[in-house]
């Protein structure tokens, strides 16, 4: 069996990596897999005041490179083969060929967080099947559904692994029956009780603002009156009656240019750049969007910016007595 | 004990939510059954992307960031189709990625399917993956992929794989459509269609080369803010920004051998309805409230 899952592509050879399907290959998998497995025994066996030094230390590393790689000054014009021209520019020339080698890993523990999720799933609804505690039905159907979705989807994806059927099966016309399994289960029913479940929340939209838009204040009517010219501009149809009244309003009407084409009278109004062009409800929300909403959400991204930094910082420097093994 | 009679005020301020969600329904419903052609003014933001994606040059491929699934696919699914129609039209060459759900590389890779079904029935040559584009896959992280982008883009997809046009898998670099591209901006922008976060994650990092934006009603204000700084190169926002392009594009390719109106023109009809009876709504609770209020100050005068 071809198993492509592990190949290194294009990347050149290292320590880090080794020829695709080859002996070394597997043996560095199989040794990092052991001393990976082996550290998080060692760190769970490990007293919580020897714990939390560890966590922190690599917590502290990890995030080291991200901060120097945003303030160290990095090379602006650097091409392959360029020697750096001081151990500053050397430090800069490192953090910036680093930064993939980083970056993968980021994206090899964000894996392991799918993993751990399924992991946990798995765990809690398999308990609660076992014991036959309540609702123990809806466990099985959650588990079986797992099963069933991963066993399709890898079949699916290792007949499309022979380079002979691959090219065949672009076209749905020379799908087989686990092919048009993968179809059924996928695109025919996860796909759409996915859309089902969002469009759930037009029910929920509408019943909340049929409850709570009320004009009981000055603040809620500013804010009602806000969000129905913004609804109204959303709305192609009033916007463009709206936009031919107040160009009506202001003398102008539906022409048919020198050319042949139809103008509209809010089109000779935008062209003529009249006053009334500013209470056509495209202006109207244009101007609310620019002067009143971008500033206030550029306020609130300000704040939640700071607050980031400043948990950011607890946790980079595991001052967050949650973080680090310390509950 | 005598059931005690509402007034009209009170019950204008409690309809019973079956009854809401009963007109909701048929007022969504009924459209889809009766299209109806609706006038548009195309947004500033929205022209923005058109007039990128119809003035990039041919010769340089366009980095698509793919994150959006079903759930969404109303406006997310409408934008994409859009993008890519205009990408097929101009033979402009196309890498898709995903850094938000393991589900959207699949679900791209079938609206793709679904176009070149369109394009073989319109006697148009269908966009072979491989020559004419490329999927990228997933990235689970998407802050580090952003970051690798922007640095280093060969590195950052080097270890992705693609059937090339025989069906074996081959680096994702040496397809034709990404083989000249060295750095991001080798890329004639990158277009980010998303129903998530990654749309600020996207932009506080990658830096070097156009980016426009396809989100979602919901997230239409949080990123107008980066269109209005200039840093989005044009934006699409919702259904109304997929209606603004499919009547667009209608202008721009008026053929017959052309689909143009596809979600946009399907659901906006559905959008006005939805919104009418928000309104309606709001104001029959308002009005109940004002009701009630005069008859408690007539019965306490």
């Amino acid at each position: 069996m071809n198993l492509d899952l592990l190949a290194q592509a294009a990347t050149p050879p290292s320590f880090w990596n080794a020829p695709h399907g080859s002996t070394e290959l597997w043996t560095k998998i199989i040794i990092a897999f052991v001393v990976g497995i082996a550290f998080i025994f060692a760190l769970m066996a490990a007293p919580h005041k020897m714990r939390r030094p560890v966590v922190a230390f690599f917590t502290f590393i990890s995030g080291l490179y991200y901060v120097l790689y945003y303030v160290w000054p990095v090379p602006v014009a650097k091409e392959p083969g360029t020697l750096p021209l001081n151990a500053a520019e050397n430090v800069g020339f490192w953090l910036t060929d680093a930064l993939p080698v980083v970056a993968k890993f980021s994206n090899v523990l964000s894996g392991f967080l799918l993993g751990l999720g399924i992991f946990s799933l798995l765990r809690v609804h398999g308990r609660r099947l076992f014991k036959m505690q309540k609702d123990w039905f809806f466990s099985l159907v959650l588990i079986l559904s797992i099963l069933l979705m991963v066993v399709v989807g890898y079949w699916d994806w290792y007949t499309r692994l022979d380079p002979k059927t691959s090219s065949k099966l672009q076209d749905p016309a020379n799908w087989t029956s686990i092919n048009v399994a993968r179809d059924f289960v996928f695109d025919g029913m996860l796909q759409q009780m996915d859309a089902a479940m969002f469009s759930l929340i037009a029910f929920y939209i509408l019943s909340a603002a049929y409850r709570a838009f009320r004009v009981r204040s000055i603040e809620a009517t500013i804010l009602l009156a806000t969000a129905l010219i913004v609804i109204l501009s959303l709305m192609g149809a009033v916007e463009y009656l709206w936009g031919s009244g107040v160009a009506s309003m202001f003398g102008f009407h539906d022409t048919v240019l020198a050319d042949g084409t139809k103008q509209t009278a809010a089109e000779a109004m935008t062209a003529a750049n009249s006053f009334g062009g500013n209470f056509t409800l495209t202006s109207i929300r244009g101007w609310i969007q620019s002067t009143v909403q971008t500033p206030s959400i550029r306020a609130i991204d300000w704040g939640i910016g700071i607050g980031a930094l400043a948990m950011g910082l607890r946790l980079w420097l595991s001052l967050e007595r949650t973080s680090g093994g310390n509950s | 004990m005598a059931k005690v009679e509402r007034s009209l005020g009170e019950k204008l301020q409690s309809l019973p939510k079956p009854v809401l969600y009963t007109i909701l329904i048929l007022v969504t419903s009924i459209p889809q059954f009766f299209p109806v052609p609706l006038p548009n003014k195309e947004s500033k933001s929205s022209e923005d992307v058109f007039n990128l994606l119809t003035t990039i040059p041919e010769d340089q491929p366009v980095l698509i960031g793919s994150d959006w699934t079903n759930s969404t696919r109303g406006e997310s699914g409408g934008l994409f189709k859009s993008m890519i129609r205009i990408l097929m039209r101009r033979n402009i060459k196309f890498a898709i990625y995903t850094t938000a759900d393991p589900q959207a590389p699949q679900v791209a890779k079938d609206v793709i399917r679904l176009l070149n079904e369109e394009r073989k029935a319109n006697n148009q040559k269908p966009y072979e993956v491989w020559t004419d584009w490329v999927s990228v896959g997933y990235f689970a992280n998407p802050e580090g992929t952003a970051n690798s982008i922007n640095n280093n883009v060969r590195a950052a997809f080097a270890d992705k794989k693609s059937p090339d046009a025989a069906g074996a898998m081959k680096p994702v670099m040496d397809s034709p459509v990404l083989a000249n591209v060295k750095q991001v901006s080798d890329f004639s922008a990158l277009v980010l269609v998303t129903a998530s976060n990654t749309s600020n994650v996207t932009i506080e990092r990658v830096t070097k080369t156009k980016l426009a934006m396809m989100v979602t009603g919901v997230m239409g204000p949080e990123t107008q803010v980066y269109y209005e700084s200039g840093q989005l190169k044009g934006l699409a926002i919702g259904l109304k920004g997929c209606y603004d392009l499919e009547t667009m594009m209608a202008k721009k390719w008026p053929g017959k051998e052309y689909v143009n109106m596809d979600n946009g023109a399907k659901y906006y009809p559905t959008l006005h309805l939805a919104l009418l009876l928000l309104i309606l709504a709001v104001v029959a609770g308002n009005v109940g409230m004002f009701m009630t209020r005069k008859r408690t100050v007539q019965r306490g005068s």
